[in-house]
C-alpha cells in the first residue's frame, strides 16, 4: 500500500513541480541557517560559518536533484521539458505547424471517421434499458446456406412456444405514399411490425403512444405511429397531429404517436404500422420477407433459447417437396439483436475474423496517414538542417543518440496530438458526411457521436504518427555521418544532404500529387460535363414525377409489356396527367457510349462510318411526353416499340451533321461491326425526325441522338408522369387499380432526383477536393523544402560564382536544376498511372484530347507551385553577399 | 552506511525522539553512522520524501527554540506500523547472519 501511495504522489508530484521546488528550497535554506547557527556556537565568524554549512551540507544544486528525482519520475519531467520544447518549436515555424496541423489532421480525421463509422455499425454500445437481452432470430435455408427471410410461418410456430425469449415479434418494410391533411405528400419506408417491437425497444414516444397489441386485431381502427422526421416534413412538427388522419397509400389511417429519430425499430424507419398476422393463411416459405426479434427472458441466454428453439423447430412437420416446390429444410438460429443483421453478411467464416477484414478496411486511410506523416516528416528533416548545429553540440556534449530523438519524438508528439484534436473534431461533420454520401438510411443504431474507442485509436495514431515524423528525422541527423559533422562543425553552414529516401518521398510525393489532380480534374469534367446535359434540357423539372415499377419475381415478358400498356393507359386517361410514358433514361441523361455508323447511301461509296451515341430506348408516348416536337415522318407504334421492330427516329442535329442535310424519312442507318462481319446488324430504317432536347451551335455527330423502340425485356423502366398539379396520390391509385402486383417505389420529381445526384457528387467532389488540396499543400511545402536544402548547401558555391560575376539566371538555373529534375521524375511517376487511369474513362465522355489537356494542364500547375516555391528561397540566397557566403568556410 | 538502513534510522528516530527537523535528524544520523564526516546532510532528503509520499512520515513548519524555521518531520500510525516491520526484519536478518558467522560448520578449522 505505501508503495501504491508513493506511486501516486510521485505522479502528482509531477504536476506540482514548482511549488515542491520552492518548499524544498525553503526547507534547505532552514537546515543551512540552523548549520551555520552550529558553526558560530563553535566560534567561527559569519563568514565562514556560512562557507562550512554549505560543506557539511554537501552540493546544494546536487541534493536538489537528488530529491526531485526522488520526488518524481526523472522521465516524466525530462519529457515534460521535451515537451515544452515542442510547443515552442509549433511557435518558433507557425507555417510549418500549420502546413503539418492540416496534413495529419485529414489522414488522421479520415482513419478515425472509417474506424467509428464501422464501429457504430457493427459493434455499437445500444444505450437504452435493456438492449444487452434484444436479440434477433434467424430461419436459414439449408439448401442455399442463407437466411430464409420469407420465414412468416415458423415465425407464427415459434411465437406461442417460445419461452426463453419475451415479446417475439415480427415486421417487414412497406414503401407507401403519405399524405397530410393539408395536401403534404412524401413517398417513405416503414415497417408493418408487431407492436411488441415498442416493448423490446423502450424508447418512449415524443407524442401520443407507442403501437398497441390491440392494433393488431383485425377489426381493430387502423392506425399508424409516424417518425420525427416524416412528422417534420408532413406535419411541420405540430404536436396537435395525433388523433389526425393521414393518407396512407389510398386509406386513411389515424395518427396514434410520434416516435423521436432514436427509435428506427427494426433497422431505419419512418413510419410503423400494426401487422395483422393471419396465420391460418400462411404457408411455408411464402409471405414478406421478415425480421424476427425478441427479447430474452429474465434468467435466460442465448445457448439456452437456441436449444427451445431447436427443440420446436424439430417438432414443426417436415417440409415436402410433394406440398410445394421451393420447400426445403430450415435451421433456426438467435443471435444478439445487431449480430444478427451481420451473420447472413459474414456466412459461415468467423466473425473475429470478418471484424478483421472490415477493420483492415482502414488501412488505406493509415496508408494515408502513413503518406502524410512521411511529408511532415520530410518537412521535420528539411527543419532540422537549422538545428544540426545544436544537435551537434549536444552529441559533443554527451546526449546520447536515444536522448536526442526521444527529444524530436516528445517535439512531435506535441504537433500530432493538436493535429489529432483537429482531426477528431471533424470527424462527427465527417461522418454526417458519410451518411449522406451512402444515400440511404443507416441503421437505428447508428450515431454520429464519438467513441471512447476512437479516441483511444486516435491516440494510437498519434503515437506512431510522433514515431515517423520526430523519430525517422532525428535518426537521419544523429546517424552516421555524425561523426563528420562533428568534425565540420566549426566550420558552420549546412552539412546534412537529402539522401535516397528523402528524394524518394519528394517524388512520391509530387507523382501521388499528379495522379490526384488529374483524377479530379477528369471526374470533374465528367460530372460537368453529364450535369450540363440534363440541366440544359428546357424540361419543367418540378412536373415530371418518376418511379420504378416492378411486378412480382418471374413475371413474364407479356405480363411486363401488359401491365405497363394498362397502366400507360389509365394514367393518360387520368385528368390530373398531362402524359405519361415508361423510360429507360431521362432526356440529356443518356449514355455517353458511341458506336460506328453506318448509312445504306454511303456505305458502298466512302464507306464512312459516322460516330454517334448508341440509341436511345424508348417507350410510347416518349415524345409527347418529353414535350419534344416531330419535325418530319411519323412516332414508333406500339406494335414497333413491343415488338423492338427496326425503326429509328433522329434529331435534328443527326439530319444536319449524320446526313448532311437530306431527307431523312427512309433512310437506312446501321452500327458498323467491321470485325463482325459474319453477323451483320439489321439496318433500320428511319421513320421520324423530333427536335433537339438541346440546340446548340458547336455540336459534332456524337451528340446526334436517334432513338430506337425499347422492345419488351427492359428491366431499367422508369415510370415518367407530366402533370402541373400534385399527383403521387393518383399515381398510387391508379397502379393500385390496374393491378395488385405492381409494386411503386421510389416516387419523386426529376427536380429531386437532379438534386440527390448532385448532392451525392458533391459530397464526393469535396472529400477528393480536400485530398487533393492536402496533397497539394504538402507537395508545394516540399518542394519549397527541396529548394530551400539545395540553396542552403550551396550557399558557398553561390557567393563564390556571384563574385566571379556569374549571371544570376545562370546561377539560379545551374542551382535549381537537380531539384527541378526531381520533380519531373515526379510528374512522369504519376502520369503514366494517371494517363492510364483517365483513358479508362474514355467511355463516360472523357477524349484522348482531353487527356492530353489534363496531362499539360496538370504538369503546368506543377511546374507553376514549383517556380512559386522556389522564388523565395532564390532570392534570399542571391541577396547574400559574397564575402558573407565566403566566410561558412 | 549499510544499504537501506537510512529509512529505517529516520523512522526509529522520530519515533524515539518526537518530531524532529532535518538538520536534528542529520545531527542524529551522524551519530549513529561509523563514519560522521563521510556523509553529507543533504543525503537526507531523498529520505525524507520518500518516506513522507509512502504515508510514514508527516512534514509540518514551525520554529526552533533558537526561534529559526525548520519543517518539523513527525512519524505517523503506518510509519510505526513500517518501523516495528521493518526492525523485526533487521533483527531476523542480523540474527540469521550472526548466526551464520557463529556456525562451526562454517568456520575452516572444524
Amino acid at each position: 500500500m505505501p508503495e501504491i501511495r508513493r506511486f501516486v504522489s510521485r505522479f502528482v508530484a509531477f504536476f506540482r513541480a514548482s511549488k515542491a521546488d520552492s518548499d524544498l528550497t525553503r526547507e534547505i535554506n532552514a537546515h543551512l541557517r540552523l548549520l551555520e547557527d552550529q558553526f558560530v556556537a563553535k566560534g567561527m565568524t559569519s563568514e565562514e560559518a556560512r562557507y562550512a554549512a554549505k560543506r557539511a551540507f554537501g552540493g546544494v544544486e546536487q541534493t536538489k536533484e537528488r530529491q526531485r528525482d526522488t520526488r518524481t519520475f526523472a522521465w516524466l519531467m525530462g519529457w515534460s521539458i521535451d515537451l515544452k520544447l515542442g510547443v515552442r518549436m509549433m511557435k518558433k515555424t507557425p507555417g510549418l505547424t500549420i502546413i503539418a496541423v492540416i496534413a495529419l489532421a485529414v489522414g488522421m480525421g479520415a482513419g478515425a471517421s472509417y474506424y467509428e463509422f464501422v464501429t457504430h455499425l457493427f459493434r455499437p454500445k445500444l444505450s437504452f434499458p435493456g438492449a444487452d437481452r434484444l436479440v434477433g432470430l434467424l430461419n436459414w435455408d439449408l439448401s442455399k446456406a442463407n437466411v430464409e427471410d420469407r420465414s412468416l410461418y415458423e415465425f407464427a410456430a415459434w411465437k406461442p412456444q417460445l419461452t426463453t425469449v419475451q415479446d417475439l415479434g415480427a415486421g417487414w418494410q412497406i414503401e407507401e405514399i403519405l399524405t397530410s391533411e393539408n395536401g403534404r405528400t412524401e413517398s417513405a419506408r416503414g415497417w408493418e411490425i408487431s407492436a411488441s417491437a415498442f416493448r423490446v425497444l423502450p424508447i418512449p414516444p415524443l407524442y401520443g403512444r407507442p403501437l398497441l397489441d390491440v392494433d393488431e386485431k383485425p377489426s381493430a381502427e387502423p392506425v399508424i405511429v409516424i417518425g420525427e422526421d416524416l412528422w417534420k416534413t408532413l406535419f411541420n412538427s405540430d404536436p396537435q397531429v395525433i388523433g389526425r388522419t393521414v393518407q396512407f397509400g389510398v386509406s386513411p389511417r389515424t395518427v396514434v404517436g410520434i416516435m423521436p429519430r432514436t427509435f428506427g425499430f427494426p433497422l431505419s424507419s419512418a413510419y410503423w404500422t400494426p401487422m395483422h398476422l393471419d396465420t391460418a393463411a400462411i404457408k411455408r416459405g411464402e409471405g414478406p420477407l421478415i425480421r424476427i426479434f425478441g427479447r430474452l427472458a429474465p434468467g435466460a441466454d442465448l445457448k439456452q433459447a437456441q436449444a427451445e428453439l431447436e427443440t420446436i423447430a424439430g417438432r414443426m412437420p417436415e417440409p415436402t417437396e410433394a406440398g410445394r416446390a421451393n420447400a426445403t429444410r430450415t435451421r433456426a438460429s438467435i443471435h444478439m439483436y445487431v449480430d444478427s443483421f451481420w451473420v447472413d453478411f459474414w456466412r459461415s467464416a468467423s466473425t473475429q475474423f470478418l471484424f478483421l477484414i472490415v477493420y483492415s478496411v482502414n488501412l488505406p486511410f493509415i496508408a494515408l496517414l502513413g503518406i502524410c506523416a512521411a511529408n511532415v516528416a520530410q518537412l521535420i528533416f528539411a527543419r532540422t538542417s537549422a538545428r544540426e548545429s545544436e544537435i551537434t553540440v549536444r552529441r559533443a556534449l554527451g546526449a546520447s543518440r536515444g536522448r536526442i530523438v526521444g527529444q524530436f519524438v516528445a517535439e512531435a508528439l506535441v504537433l500530432a496530438s493538436l493535429a489529432a484534436v483537429v482531426g477528431l473534431a471533424a470527424v462527427p461533420s465527417a461522418l454526417r458526411e458519410i451518411r449522406n454520401m451512402i444515400g440511404f438510411n443507416l441503421p437505428f443504431w447508428w450515431n454520429e457521436q464519438l467513441g471512447i474507442e476512437t479516441i483511444a485509436y486516435s491516440a494510437l495514431l498519434v503515437f506512431i504518427s510522433a514515431l515517423v515524423i520526430g523519430g525517422v528525422p532525428a535518426l537521419r541527423a544523429t546517424g552516421s555521418q555524425m561523426n563528420a559533422r562533428l568534425k565540420e562543425a566549426g566550420a558552420g553552414g549546412a552539412t546534412m544532404r537529402f539522401g535516397k529516401l528523402w528524394t524518394g518521398v519528394i517524388v512520391t510525393q509530387v507523382a501521388v500529387t499528379v495522379i490526384l489532380l488529374s483524377g479530379l480534374a477528369s471526374a470533374g469534367w465528367i460530372v460537368y460535363r453529364r450535369n450540363a446535359g440534363t440541366a440544359q434540357a428546357a424540361l419543367p423539372k418540378n412536373e415530371y414525377f418518376i418511379g420504378i415499377v416492378t411486378l412480382e419475381q418471374g413475371a413474364t415478358a407479356e405480363r411486363q409489356m401488359a401491365v405497363r400498356r394498362e397502366l400507360q393507359r389509365r394514367l393518360n386517361a387520368d385528368p390530373d396527367v398531362i402524359n405519361a410514358t415508361f423510360a429507360v433514361d431521362l432526356p440529356g441523361e443518356v449514355d455517353e457510349d458511341t458506336i460506328s455508323l453506318e448509312l445504306a447511301s454511303t456505305s458502298e461509296g466512302r464507306g464512312e462510318a459516322p460516330t454517334v451515341r448508341e440509341a436511345v430506348p424508348v417507350g410510347s408516348n416518349y415524345f409527347e411526353t418529353f414535350r419534344l416536337p416531330l419535325v418530319a415522318g411519323r412516332v414508333f407504334t406500339a406494335g414497333e416499340i413491343e415488338e423492338r421492330r427496326n425503326v429509328v427516329i433522329v434529331d435534328e442535329t443527326f439530319v444536319r451533321l449524320v446526313l448532311g442535310g437530306r431527307n431523312a424519312i427512309g433512310q437506312m442507318v446501321r452500327e458498323s461491326r467491321a470485325e463482325q462481319n459474319d453477323t451483320p446488324v439489321p439496318w433500320q430504317e428511319i421513320v421520324g425526325v423530333v427536335r433537339d432536347i438541346v440546340p446548340a451551335p458547336d455540336k459534332t455527330t456524337a451528340d446526334a441522338m436517334f432513338y430506337r423502340p425499347a422492345g419488351p425485356n427492359n428491366n431499367d423502366w422508369q415510370l415518367v408522369v407530366h402533370s402541373s398539379k400534385n399527383p403521387l396520390a393518383r399515381i398510387r391509385s391508379v397502379v393500385a387499380d390496374t393491378d395488385h402486383g405492381i409494386r411503386l417505389g421510389s416516387v419523386m420529381t426529376i427536380e429531386k432526383e437532379r438534386e440527390r445526384d448532385h448532392e451525392a457528387v458533391g459530397h464526393l467532389m469535396r472529400v477528393l477536393a480536400i485530398i487533393a488540396a492536402t496533397t497539394l499543400m504538402l507537395a508545394a511545402a516540399g518542394i519549397h523544402s527541396l529548394i530551400s536544402f539545395a540553396l542552403a548547401s550551396r550557399t558557398r558555391e553561390i557567393g563564390i560564382r556571384t563574385a566571379l560575376g556569374a549571371a544570376p539566371l545562370r546561377i539560379v538555373r545551374n542551382v535549381l536544376s537537380p531539384p527541378f529534375i526531381k520533380i519531373c521524375i515526379g510528374i512522369v511517376v504519376g502520369g503514366i498511372p494517371s494517363v492510364a487511369l483517365i483513358y479508362d474513362w474514355l467511355d463516360w465522355g472523357i477524349s484522348v484530347g482531353m487527356i492530353a489537356v489534363v496531362a499539360v494542364l496538370v504538369t503546368a500547375f506543377i511546374i507553376a507551385v514549383a517556380l512559386i516555391s522556389s522564388v523565395g528561397p532564390v532570392r534570399r540566397a542571391l541577396k547574400i553577399p559574397p564575402m558573407e557566403a565566403l566566410r561558412t568556410t | 552506511m549499510l544499504q537501506g538502513t537510512l529509512d529505517l534510522i529516520v523512522l526509529r528516530a522520530l519515533s524515539t525522539m518526537g518530531p524532529l527537523h532535518s538538520y536534528a535528524l542529520a545531527n542524529r544520523l551522524a551519530q549513529v553512522s561509523d563514519h560522521p564526516l563521510s556523509l553529507n546532510q543533504g543525503t537526507l532528503y531523498p529520505a525524507l520524501v520518500r518516506l513522507e509520499q509512502k504515508g510514514l512520515i508527516k512534514g509540518s513548519w514551525g520554529t526552533t527554540e533558537s526561534n529559526r524555521e525548520a519543517k518539523y518531520y513527525r512519524i505517523t500510525k503506518s510509519g510505526e506500523r513500517e518501523l516495528t516491520r521493518q526492525a523485526e526484519r533487521w533483527r531476523r536478518l542480523a540474527g540469521l547472519v550472526d548466526k551464520l558467522l557463529l556456525d562451526p560448520a562454517e568456520k575452516p578449522e572444524s
